[in-house]
C-alpha cells in the first residue's frame, strides 16, 4: 500500500480542518436565498429554536432558525410547504455538519407577489390615489355606519359590539362579503360601490380580522384600492392587526389598527357627548340667570330712585341717548340751514330780495322746533315700549327657570302655611305638605324629620358630629 | 313594532352634527355678552330645546342589524338580518 509523502507540518488536526472548512463556507455563503420544501418539521424546540430540513428532489439541507428570527415568521411552517429562506451557512464543529442558519423565511412565491405589490403601490401612488389631499374627514356624529366584511368571524362581532357600546342608537348596515380567496376583491369593491350608490351610510368600515399575508391579500388588490379611493362615503380601513398594512390602508380616509379600533374611530362615546350637553346647559343657564339678576337689580334701582311720577325722568339713561340723537339732528339741520342760507344769499345778491331772507330763516327755525318735539315724543314712546318689553321678558324667564328645573325631576315642597320649605327643620312630623311637580301637585304627610345642615350653624354641627365619631 | 319605531327615528330630521355646532355657537354667543336681552333669552330657549333633542337621540338604542341589498334593476336598499354568530352575541352581552 503506497502512501503519499506528507511533511509533518502540513498535517492538520480534524479540528483545524473543520475550522478551515467553516471559515471557507461562512465566507462563501454569508447571505444566500434558497428555495425548498420543508421536511422533518417537529415544531419549535423547547428553547424556541427551530430545527428542520429543506429538500428538493436532488438534495437535503439541514436548517436552524433561532428563536428571535422564528418569532418574526408570518406563517406556520409545516412539512411539504415550499418556502424561500434567507440565511448563512454555518458549520457545527462537534458533528462536522453544516447547516443553513435562517434569518428570514416566507412561503415560496410571496417574493414575486411582494414585488408586484410594490409595483402596484408605486403606480397607484403616482396616480395620486394615496394623496393626503384626497382624504375625507370622518363625520363627527354619524347616524349610520356601513360595514363591509365577512358576516362570520370575530371582526364583525367586534365592530358591532364596540359601536353599540359607544353609541347605542347607531344604525348598522352590513354588506356581507368574502374577504379572502377567489373573487373576494371583486365582492369587496362592489360592496363599497353599492354603499356609495345607496348613500345612506355616513361612514364605512372596510376590513377583516387577522390572518396570513395571503389571507389579507384581497385588500392589496387594485379593484379594492380603487373602490376605496373613489368612494364618496368616508372609509375607515381595518385589515388584520396593527402590524398588517395593505394598500387599502393607504387609500382609506383613516386607517384603524384593528376592526374594534375602527368602530372606536367611527362613533363617539355617547356618555361623553351627554356630559358635554349637560355642561352646555349649565353654561347657558348661569349666563341667563346672571343677566336676569342684573336686570332685576337695575329695574329696582330705577324704580326706587324716581318713582312713577314722570315717565321722562324715570329712564335717566335714555336721556343721554335723547341728547345724543338731538345733537345729531341739530348738526344735520344746521348743514341744511347753511346750504339754504348760501342759496338765499346768492338769490338776494342776484335779485335783491332782502325781506325774504328773515322769513325763510324763521320758517326753518319753526321746522327745527317741530322736529325736536316729534323726536322727544318718539323717544318717550320708545322708552314705554322698551319697559313693557323688558318686563314681559323677565316674566317669561322667571316662568321658564323653575319649570325647567322641575322638568328634570325636582319638586317644590310647600308647607302647611303655603310657604316653600327650604329646611327640614321648619317642619314637624305629621305636617301636611304639598309637592309641586312639573305637571300637577300631590299632598303628603311628613313622617320623620332628619335635621339638615343648611342652617347658619350647619358647618359647626357637621364638625361636631365628625368629632363624635 | 321595532320596525315602526326604527322608521320613525330614521324620519326625524335631526342632524346631530349641525345641531351640536349650532348649540356650541349659542353657548359662545351667550357667553360673549354681546346679545341683547331679548336675543339672549330666545337663544337660551333654542339652546335648551336643542340640547334636549340631542339627549333624546342619545337615549335611543338600536338592536337590529341591516343588510345592504341590491336587487336586479332596483336601487340599493336594506333589509333586517341576523348575524350568523347570533348565539355568540346574546343581547345581554350588549351594553345597551
Amino acid at each position: 500500500m503506497a502512501t503519499l509523502p506528507a511533511p509533518e507540518e502540513k498535517i492538520l488536526s480534524v479540528g483545524e480542518l473543520t475550522r478551515e472548512i467553516k471559515e471557507l463556507l461562512a465566507g462563501a455563503f454569508a447571505g444566500v436565498w434558497v428555495k425548498g420544501e420543508i421536511s422533518g418539521w417537529k415544531g419549535p424546540h423547547q428553547s424556541g429554536h427551530l430545527y428542520f430540513k429543506l429538500k428538493d428532489p436532488s438534495a437535503t439541507l439541514d436548517c436552524a432558525m433561532f428563536r428571535n428570527s422564528a418569532a418574526k415568521l408570518s406563517f406556520t411552517p409545516k412539512d411539504g410547504l415550499e418556502v424561500e429562506a434567507y440565511g448563512e451557512i454555518s458549520v457545527y464543529e462537534p458533528r462536522g455538519a453544516y447547516q443553513l442558519v435562517i434569518k428570514q423565511m416566507r412561503p415560496a412565491g410571496i417574493g414575486a407577489l411582494l414585488a408586484q405589490l410594490e409595483e402596484l403601490k408605486r403606480r397607484l401612488a403616482a396616480e395620486g390615489l394615496f394623496d393626503a389631499a384626497r382624504k375625507q374627514l370622518l363625520p363627527r356624529y354619524p347616524r349610520t355606519v356601513g360595514v363591509v366584511t365577512s358576516p362570520v368571524g370575530a371582526a364583525v362581532r367586534d365592530v358591532v359590539k364596540v359601536l353599540r357600546a359607544r353609541w347605542p342608537g347607531i344604525r348598522i348596515v352590513l354588506a356581507p362579503v368574502k374577504v379572502q380567496g377567489e373573487g373576494a376583491a371583486a365582492e369587496i369593491a362592489a360592496a363599497i360601490e353599492r354603499f356609495d350608490r345607496w348613500g345612506g351610510a355616513d361612514v364605512l368600515i372596510v376590513g377583516r380580522g387577522g390572518g396570513s399575508i395571503e389571507d389579507l391579500w384581497a385588500f392589496n388588490e387594485e379593484a379594492v384600492v380603487r373602490a376605496i379611493a373613489a368612494a364618496r362615503t368616508p372609509i375607515i380601513s381595518a385589515v388584520g392587526h396593527e402590524v398588517d398594512v395593505t394598500l387599502a390602508d393607504f387609500a382609506a380616509d383613516e386607517r384603524a389598527a384593528t376592526p374594534s379600533n375602527a368602530a372606536e374611530l367611527a362613533v363617539r362615546d355617547a356618555r361623553e357627548t351627554r356630559h358635554r350637553l349637560e355642561t352646555f346647559e349649565q353654561r347657558m343657564g348661569s349666563r341667563i340667570r346672571n343677566r336676569l339678576e342684573r336686570l332685576q337689580r337695575d329695574l329696582t334701582a330705577i324704580l326706587r330712585q324716581h318713582g312713577f311720577r314722570r315717565v321722562k325722568d324715570l329712564f335717566i339713561h335714555w336721556r343721554q341717548r335723547t341728547d345724543e340723537l338731538r345733537g345729531r339732528l341739530d348738526l344735520g339741520l344746521q348743514g341744511a340751514f347753511e346750504t339754504a342760507r348760501e342759496r338765499l344769499d346768492r338769490a338776494r345778491s342776484a335779485w335783491g330780495l332782502r325781506e325774504a331772507v328773515p322769513r325763510r330763516l324763521a320758517e326753518a327755525r319753526t321746522g327745527l322746533d317741530r322736529s325736536r318735539t316729534a323726536l322727544d315724543d318718539a323717544i318717550v314712546s320708545r322708552v314705554h315700549d322698551r319697559r313693557r318689553h323688558t318686563l314681559a321678558l323677565a316674566d317669561r324667564l322667571r316662568a321658564l327657570s323653575p319649570k325647567l328645573v322641575l322638568e328634570r325631576g325636582y319638586a317644590l315642597v310647600r308647607g302647611p302655611e303655603g310657604r316653600f320649605v327650604r329646611s327640614a327643620a321648619s317642619l314637624a312630623a305629621g305636617a301636611h305638605v304639598t309637592l309641586e311637580f312639573a305637571k300637577g301637585e300631590a299632598d303628603a304627610t311628613v313622617t320623620k324629620i332628619r335635621s339638615g345642615d343648611d342652617g347658619p350653624d350647619g358647618k359647626a354641627r357637621r364638625e361636631s358630629r365628625k368629632g363624635g365619631l | 313594532m321595532a320596525r315602526a319605531k326604527g322608521d320613525a327615528a330614521a324620519d326625524a330630521p335631526l342632524d346631530f352634527e349641525q345641531s351640536m355646532k349650532r348649540l356650541e355657537t349659542i353657548v359662545e354667543e351667550l357667553e360673549s355678552g354681546e346679545l341683547t336681552l331679548e336675543d339672549s333669552i330666545s337663544r337660551y330657549e333654542e339652546g335648551i330645546k336643542l340640547s334636549r333633542r340631542l339627549q333624546q337621540v342619545l337615549d335611543e338604542s338600536e338592536k337590529r342589524i341591516e343588510r345592504l341589498v341590491e336587487k336586479e334593476g332596483n336601487a340599493p336598499s336594506t333589509e333586517p338580518m341576523e348575524l350568523a354568530t347570533g348565539r355568540e352575541l346574546p343581547e345581554g352581552e350588549l351594553p345597551l
